[in-house]
């Protein structure tokens, strides 16, 4: 009897914080995607045909996760960092880096943080969870639309 | 003439000690997830707002109005909501939500907002916070 409460127990406890941990980072993706959208958008906008577009487009991404409105995730305490923007002129082949910048229109942010896991962390070595999330958002004529 | 000693009441001593610690731990559980639960659909409801007044800012009729259109967006979900229409959170009012309109960009965030959750609040100044830049309606 003992040793069955003691096994249901553990089960129990175990099952509880695994819903626990995937919740957590089902919830971060959510802000993680909010903050790719928003970012993929910015970067859209500013692509203009030019290096310089370029470079502006990376700081229009990186400048919503700064400032008195920045985003955030981890129900909102913990800073955006791991941001990679890579462009692309037909929504297939994307570059870090481009060499031309000429016909580049579409932009994809993807963002992944480390979501800090509890319960899971008996399974070591696993402290945190790669949560990530991606947008991509073309640029108009005018402005940018999400494609994604 | 003594009794024999039975083991029944010390079944019952454990089985309330054990109510007593599960109610705790499921309490916790259910806790924890209600907050997430709530947390995430204020995520979903800031950002609605402020894709809402990314689109909507290119032909505001007044920035009061657009904040206003914004502020019920995030809350009920709908720019002009319906006279019983309910707040995706237990508690939230347009009044907990601050809308920064920029000419480049419209921010969205709760300010002073108490989420309930049953055994105890979290306190929600400054988040979930989203930022869209303005693209205007017209291309959508």
């Amino acid at each position: 009897m003992l040793i069955a409460t003691c096994v249901a127990l553990v089960v129990l406890l175990a099952l509880a914080g695994f819903t626990i941990d995937v919740g957590r980072m089902y919830l971060i993706r959510n802000e993680l995607q909010a903050y790719a959208d928003s970012a993929a958008l910015s970067a859209a906008l500013e692509l203009n045909g030019t290096d310089s577009g370029i470079a502006q487009s990376c700081a229009a991404a990186n400048r919503l996760a700064t400032g008195p409105n920045a985003m955030r995730w981890d129900l909102g305490t913990q800073p955006i960092t791991n941001v990679t923007a890579s462009f692309s002129g037909d929504a297939k082949s994307w570059q870090e880096h481009p060499k031309q910048a000429g016909d580049l229109r579409f932009v994809r942010i993807v963002v992944a943080e480390p979501a800090p896991v509890i319960f899971l962390r008996i399974f070591q070595p696993f402290s945190s969870v790669n949560v990530a999330a991606a947008g991509i958002a073309a640029k108009t004529s005018a402005s940018a639309r999400l494609i994604r | 003439m003594t009794r024999k000693p039975t083991r029944a009441g010390s079944a019952l001593i454990e089985f309330a000690g054990s109510l007593v610690l599960l109610s705790g731990v499921f309490a916790g559980v259910f806790q924890i997830g209600y907050t997430f639960y709530n947390y995430n659909a204020l995520v979903s409801a800031v950002r609605a707002g402020a894709r809402y007044a990314s689109l909507e800012q290119a032909n505001p009729a007044s920035d009061a109005e657009a904040a206003q259109a914004v502020k019920n967006m995030v809350v009920y979900g709908d720019p002009a909501p319906v006279g019983n229409a309910k707040p995706v959170a237990p508690g939230l009012t347009p009044s907990h939500v601050e809308v920064t309109l920029a000419p480049k960009s419209a921010s969205v965030t709760l300010r002073g907002f108490e989420l309930e959750t049953v055994f105890a609040k979290v306190k929600l100044d400054g988040r979930p916070a989203v930022t869209f830049p303005v693209t205007g309606g017209a291309e959508q």
